[in-house]
């Protein structure tokens, strides 16, 4: 399986499929595909019936995933400015991505998700979850505007916007929590919602919060 | 303050700030910062905006006015996005010069540069059922000595106009400027419409002074 960027300002993917080899991504994303690419559903496991209204009501994650197989090619795009990112996971390597960022997957990647708690206070009551993926295989994503990448060594950390994280390793801990503006009382109640990122692992932001208006 | 834009379409601004050094950025644009650096907030009133000046904004309505910067303090880096696609430009400010930036574009400034917000210029329309209606130009003043950073919707379009020299631009084209350019608004006609003319507000820029202009909306 080959996976190659059509770059641009708003990049789309293209995956070229050997026989019986399959990609799965989110359904909805498919530009264009060649007839003998078969189209299948990919259930996601786990949770019961709760936790499947939970996390696609209250969060963004989808009921299924779209299967696509070889051979042939089938190409994808997220219909936004950005920039793609393809990743070549390891045996056992997990990364959380951001939803609504992944673009697609090799089959043999495992999918799964993982929830992020919120503060519990108006704003971000309840957290959000994220598409957890372990290797091996190839991934790639859809960033909205540019990337910044950077690694983080053990117990190092970053406070990031909510919206600009767009993919961690699974080894960096994500903790939400209230950024206040100075000391005191009011500037503990005038906090805003961050997300506190520490490592060790690699960590990937992106310009645009894909949550708020923008062209 | 060391500003420096990272990416292409869609930049980001990272602010590289020494020990004690502080920045002011409007509210929610912030993408990271590392621990090191302190977060805080500077009203309009700790700023020299007088609550007159500040009621005077609020009345005319469209204004999206701050209530307050969030400011943030060295030593380490923050990084700021606005979320949009477009150039940024990174401006240090000589002690007096003054710019007026149109509203919503400001990414973040040195805490050394005085800051006022300002009506450009103002019009009429007429809307569907003839009432007149105002419109407004608005913008912030920020007077150095300084570093300045700011984000277009778009490409920037510079020019320095010399004495008397003027450009005209849409309203919406208009995205900076010296406080020592005049600005003005004139009607010009764009299309004859059965009986009547159709006519667009257009600005005069007239120098001396550096101009910005910006491709997008």
């Amino acid at each position: 399986m080959e996976l190659e960027t059509v770059s641009g300002i708003v990049p789309a993917l293209l995956a070229t499929l050997g026989p019986g080899e399959s990609v799965y991504c989110e359904n909805g994303i498919m530009l264009y595909k060649d007839t003998p690419v078969t189209v299948g559903r990919k259930t996601i496991p786990g949770g019961g019936l709760l936790k499947t209204m939970e996390r696609t009501t209250f969060g963004g994650l989808p009921f299924f995933l779209t299967e696509f197989t070889g051979p042939g090619s089938v190409a994808f795009s997220r219909d936004g400015v950005g920039e793609i990112r393809l990743l070549e996971l390891g045996a056992g390597e997990e990364i959380d991505v951001a939803e609504g960022s992944l673009l697609c997957a090799d089959a043999r990647v495992a999918y799964d998700m993982v929830y992020v708690k919120g503060t519990h206070r108006p704003g971000r009551m309840v957290g959000f979850w994220m598409d957890r993926l372990r290797g091996p295989g190839k991934v790639a994503l859809h960033a909205h505007g540019n990337i910044i990448s950077m690694g983080l060594d053990k117990g190092e950390k970053i406070t990031a916007d909510f919206g600009a994280l767009l993919f961690k390793s699974g080894s960096v801990n994500a903790a939400a929590f209230n950024q206040p503006f100075g000391g005191g009382l009011l500037g503990k109640l005038e906090s805003f919602e961050v997300l506190e990122l520490t490592g060790p692992g690699k960590v990937a932001l992106q310009s645009i919060d894909p949550k708020e208006p923008h062209y | 303050m060391q500003a420096d834009s990272v990416g292409g379409i869609t930049p980001a601004v990272l602010a590289t700030l020494k020990p004690g050094e502080k920045i002011l950025a409007a509210h929610g644009l912030m993408l990271f910062k590392e621990p090191s650096i302190k977060v805080g907030r500077r009203t309009m009133r700790q700023l020299g905006v007088s609550m007159g000046t500040y009621m005077a904004m609020h009345s005319r309505g469209d204004a999206e006015e701050n209530f307050f910067f969030a400011e943030f303090e060295g030593p380490g880096h923050v990084s700021f996005s606005r979320d949009k696609g477009g150039e940024v430009r990174v401006v240090p400010l000589p002690p007096g010069q003054t710019w007026h930036l149109r509203e919503g574009h400001l990414i973040c400034f040195d805490e050394s540069i005085r800051y006022q917000p300002v009506v450009v210029a103002q019009w009429q329309v007429r809307d569907a059922n003839g009432q007149v209606e105002n419109r407004y130009l608005f913008a912030d003043s920020l007077a150095g000595p300084g570093t300045l950073v700011f984000q277009a919707y778009g490409n920037i379009l510079s020019f320095n106009l010399q004495p008397g020299e003027t450009i005209r631009t849409s309203t919406e084209g208009f995205l900076a400027a010296q406080n020592t350019v005049g600005v003005q608004v004139q009607w010009q006609f764009a299309a004859q419409l059965g009986t009547g003319n159709y006519q667009v507000p257009v600005l005069h820029l007239t120098g001396p002074g550096q101009v910005m202009v910006h491709s997008g909306l």
